[in-house]
């Protein structure tokens, strides 16, 4: 499935006459359909959190804690994570929605699992995670681009919203038939 | 083949004028106001609407310096056979991760130019196009806004214009239903 064929399913929803060839045709459908794709796709992703979705991924140090704070080692924002977090790391680029920590695995399975707190903050225009762990692993729901990954369900989904936001921008050529014409009519 | 001189034949048909004209040239009142009317109105319906008959795809070629003013980093020549703008296509182009580009149009002492904030490589536009290219509908369409301005200029008929008004303005509204 291509992003055409999904934004055509939802055309034909609204009940649209035309198609489009390409997301990037110029037609007024096209024009519609591209501003509204990848923010519907990536908040659908984070409101339905598709297991599909999923992925985990080391994350970076920025920041660590120093082993203690005096009055020579102050708390100081640019160097040290906030407060009381032992470090602070990159979110990944390709990141939509941390969901939990885990530490690097020694040995598998893990017979004594535990739940490693974590928050996420953001750093001027870049979200950042904090957390206590050294080296810790990221479960996230990462950007998934390819409509030929999504499940069928997801699929419906996307489909139903961009008719949604289509049926504003392009006009539902049914409801217009049923307008009254004029004040007398809508009585 | 269908070309000026056919398309406004039949605008003047549709107004039931008897009188017919040779050429575009030939010094008769119609072959006047068919002149000073007949592009106005086809570039008005093509602005208005996304014909796929006159979708042009070009390359865009950067202005010269200094760039326009904020918030806007990148200026592009404006095409001068440009109706109106589609579509312009980012350098940073993902296939599977399509996001639009914004664009204004500006004019820095008469000359007309693309501003954009990120950089652009190709354009999509309206222009005129020849009448054997239109589809039927917008040629339906363009003969009945002609002949509705036709029949005000030429024999003052204000009821036959609106007539002709309404019924280009309908069929222009489908043909854009279908075409855009």
């Amino acid at each position: 499935m291509t992003i055409e064929s999904v934004v055509n399913q939802a055309l034909d929803r609204i009940g649209y006459k035309r198609h489009i060839g390409s997301i990037w045709d110029g037609s007024t459908a096209a024009r519609v359909a591209l501003n509204a794709w990848a923010e519907t796709r990536d908040a659908l992703l984070v409101r339905t959190k598709p297991e599909w979705a999923r992925d985990d991924v080391p994350l970076e140090v920025l920041k660590r804690a120093p082993p203690y704070y005096d009055e020579q080692t102050p708390w100081d924002p640019v160097l040290h994570p906030d407060l009381p977090w032992l470090y602070e790391y990159a979110q990944p680029d390709n990141c939509l929605v941390p969901l939990a920590l885990k530490p690097r695995p020694h040995t598998l399975p893990v017979w004594r699992p535990h739940a490693m707190r974590f928050r996420v903050k953001t750093d001027e225009s870049n979200y950042v995670l904090l957390g206590n762990d050294p080296a810790p692993i990221l479960t996230c729901i990462v950007h998934t681009h390819d409509p030929d990954v999504w499940y069928e369900d997801f699929k419906e989904v996307m489909i139903v919203t961009l008719a949604k936001k289509f049926e504003v921008a392009l006009g539902h050529p049914t409801a217009k038939q049923q307008e009254p014409k004029d004040a007398n009519d809508a009585r | 083949m269908a070309n000026q001189l056919e398309v406004a034949r039949e605008a003047l048909a549709q107004i039931g004028t008897r009188s017919k004209i040779a050429s575009l040239d030939d010094g008769s009142a119609e072959a006047t106001y068919i002149n000073l009317l007949y592009g106005p109105i086809r570039d008005f319906l093509l602005t208005d609407g996304d014909y796929d008959f006159s979708l042009v795809a070009g390359i865009l070629v950067p202005v010269p310096p200094p760039p326009p003013a904020p918030p806007w980093v990148y200026g592009y020549v404006y095409p001068t056979d440009a109706l109106r703008i589609r579509q312009l296509f980012p350098k940073d182009y993902e296939p599977l991760d399509p996001h639009p580009i914004e664009w204004t149009i500006s004019s820095t002492l008469g000359v007309r130019q693309i501003s954009t904030r990120a950089e652009a490589v190709q354009i999509h536009y309206t222009r005129a196009v020849a009448e054997d290219l239109w589809d039927a509908m917008f040629r339906q369409s363009f003969v009945r806004m002609l002949a509705s301005a036709l029949a005000f200029a030429l024999e003052n008929r204000i009821e036959a214009s609106k007539v002709k008004l309404d019924e280009a303005l309908g069929f222009a509204g489908i043909a854009k239903l279908r075409d855009m």
